[in-house]
């Protein structure tokens, strides 16, 4: 008691019994930054339901109305402008999402798994913080400058090195995505082999394993579930882009033969067809169509991927 | 496996005409000093392991224990920051100065304190190192993992469950485990770093009567918390304490006979520490 009276202010600060009831200012800070956290935290929710909502109530006319499922699926035919008898068929734009997205992953999955690899166990020290560094920066590139690239350094090599009439194909749209999707593929894959504990790695050397064996017979096997999350997350981001695919796989309606062909995809055709089409109107709708297409496979393949990813957690 | 073990092999051999009365030397340290940036884990040790024998290092946690194993199979190559000078020769071979580390280690077989059980089924675990070694043939490897798993006392208990998960055992079968994949090795040295931490007393006594046959194959380290293991187990003994090897002798010289240094009776006394 002689303290508080000495230092005065003490015992409001201390509380005696009284203060149990008074909620002060930190008490109502904290409420605060609760709400506002939440509100953050649930917004992500109703921001991906809003979108969802937004496009689907688009699209559903045109799925209710004028979609002759098997037409929409099975045709190559795209059409929409047609004054008379506008043709709505997918399937080259599916044809052209898919074998781009395919190649795409066919130089992205080995160029990302071999960079993690030599990032989260042959590097060391400097090396790997730089390389990491620069791996995330390769990643935010905005998608329009690889685009660029496609077409004004890409494309010439094309047509020079194949003596083909045009760059602008399947092969160019796969390289540019590739090499897109590569960092992030990249980057999570490294986490993948990087939750693979040390002791695993020290049991194996101190067995006379080397790098590479050790790497090869335990790191991987143990990481692969991360890993194939990450492909499946990198899948998703080749469906998903548009802007790179517009610009480099020279935007026609074909089914490929090969991969010198020029194709369309289904992202790429939503943003060069919509601001020509009437608010509401079929061509409109149709495009929305396509839009809950993609957003249900890119929902999938990322729900996937982070199922399988969270499975090598628990196990 | 022919090339490495023969040139173990070769090495013995090549020892043989030398002394052939006298017990050879498996592992001749001489002045090893291990440091880790500033802070000295080993200062100045020298000692000499001999064939077929079991030697004891006791003490005391932070005595330089397990930086010695390190050094023995070159793990310092992968500790950051370990740094090691003095000479350390097995099989009359600088391992200081070698070009391939990885076919000294698959001679070395280690048992870490903590178990490890690869996250791979039991039997791979123990097929690992023979596969390393290029053993394809699967009645072959099936052979070794009987063998090895069966001199780790483990048969009995995962003989039916070969293919789980190796990482899903229980703490003593996964030392158990890492006992058999260090003999999966062959190893002409076996260090064993307080490999009964985690196992219970019954199983240990189990292993401890294994490792008394495996002398008869191997040269064994055993690193041990529990004096009165080094005493049933070690011919000779070291006593390490604060960095620094202490004495080294006869087991039971170090119990019972005269006193050299009195650190060493009052520690296997159980008086400080």
């Amino acid at each position: 008691m002689a303290n508080s009276n000495a230092v005065p202010g003490a015992t409001v600060a201390r509380g005696g019994a009284g203060a149990f009831d008074r909620r002060d200012f930190d008490w109502y800070v904290d409420k605060a930054v609760q709400a506002l956290v939440f509100l953050c935290g649930i917004s992500a929710i109703v921001f991906v339901l809003g979108i969802f909502i937004f496009v689907f109530k688009e699209g559903v006319g045109f799925i209710l109305h004028h979609m002759n499922v098997r037409e929409f699926f099975l045709t190559p035919y795209w059409f929409p402008s047609d004054a008379d008898a506008p043709e709505y068929g997918i399937l080259a734009l599916m044809a052209g999402t898919a074998s781009v997205t395919g190649l795409a992953m066919l130089v992205a999955v080995p160029f990302s798994l071999g960079a993690a690899i030599y990032i989260a166990e042959f590097a060391s020290g400097k090396t790997r913080e730089t390389l990491k560094v620069l791996v995330e920066l390769l990643a935010a590139i905005p998608s329009v400058v690889w685009g660029f690239i496609g077409l004004v350094i890409m494309n010439p090599l094309i047509i020079k090195w194949f003596d083909v009439p045009v760059g602008l194909c399947v092969l160019n749209a796969g390289i540019i995505l590739g090499l897109m999707a590569a960092p992030i593929m990249t980057s999570i894959a490294e986490d993948a082999l990087k939750a693979v504990p040390d002791r695993y790695r020290e049991a194996a050397e101190a067995m006379g394993a080397t790098r590479w064996q050790v790497t090869y017979k335990v790191v991987l096997p143990a990481a692969k579930n991360g890993l194939l999350g990450g492909v499946l997350l990198g899948v998703g981001r080749g469906f998903g882009e548009t802007m790179a695919v517009l610009m480099a796989t020279g935007h026609a309606v074909n089914i490929p033969d090969s991969v010198f062909d020029s194709v369309r995809a289904l992202t790429a055709t939503i943003a060069a067809e919509l601001g020509e089409t009437v608010v509401g109107g079929e061509h409109y709708q149709a495009l929305f169509t396509i839009g809950i297409l993609l957003f249900v496979v890119t929902f999938t393949v990322n729900l996937t991927a982070d199922l399988i990813v969270r499975g090598i957690r628990k196990g | 496996m022919v090339s490495q073990s023969a040139l173990g092999r070769v090495a013995v051999a090549a020892q043989e005409d030398a002394a052939a009365a006298a017990p050879r030397t498996k592992l001749a340290v001489k002045n090893l000093t291990i440091s880790y940036g500033k802070a000295l884990a080993l200062k100045d040790v020298s000692l000499e392991i001999r064939e077929h024998e079991i030697f004891g290092i006791i003490g005391p946690a932070n005595a330089g224990k397990t930086s010695f194993l390190k050094a023995v199979n070159r793990m310092d190559m992968f500790t950051t920051g370990m740094r090691v000078a003095g000479e350390i020769h097995f099989n009359g071979l600088d391992t200081r100065h070698l070009k391939n580390v990885y076919a000294l280690r698959s001679r070395i077989g280690v048992v870490f304190p903590l178990p490890v059980g690869l996250p791979m089924t039991v039997y791979d675990n123990v097929a690992l190192s023979p596969r390393l070694r290029g053993i394809k043939e699967k009645a072959e490897l099936d052979v070794i993992v009987q063998r090895c798993l069966t001199r780790a006392a483990l048969w009995d208990e995962v003989k039916d469950r070969l293919n789980a998960l190796g990482s899903l055992l229980s703490g003593g079968q996964q030392q158990r485990l890492t006992i058999a994949r260090a003999l999966s090795q062959e190893p002409d040295l076996l260090m064993l770093d307080e490999f009964s931490i985690a196992v219970d007393p019954v199983t240990t006594m189990r292993i401890e009567d294994v490792l008394k046959e495996l002398r008869k194959e191997v040269t064994i380290i055993l690193v041990t918390n529990l004096v009165q293991q080094a005493r049933r187990l070690a011919d000779r003994t070291a006593f390490f304490l604060n960095s620094e090897c202490v004495e080294i002798g006869v087991t039971e010289d170090l119990f019972t006979g005269p006193v050299k240094d009195r650190r060493t009776r009052d520690y296997v006394e159980g008086r400080f520490g």
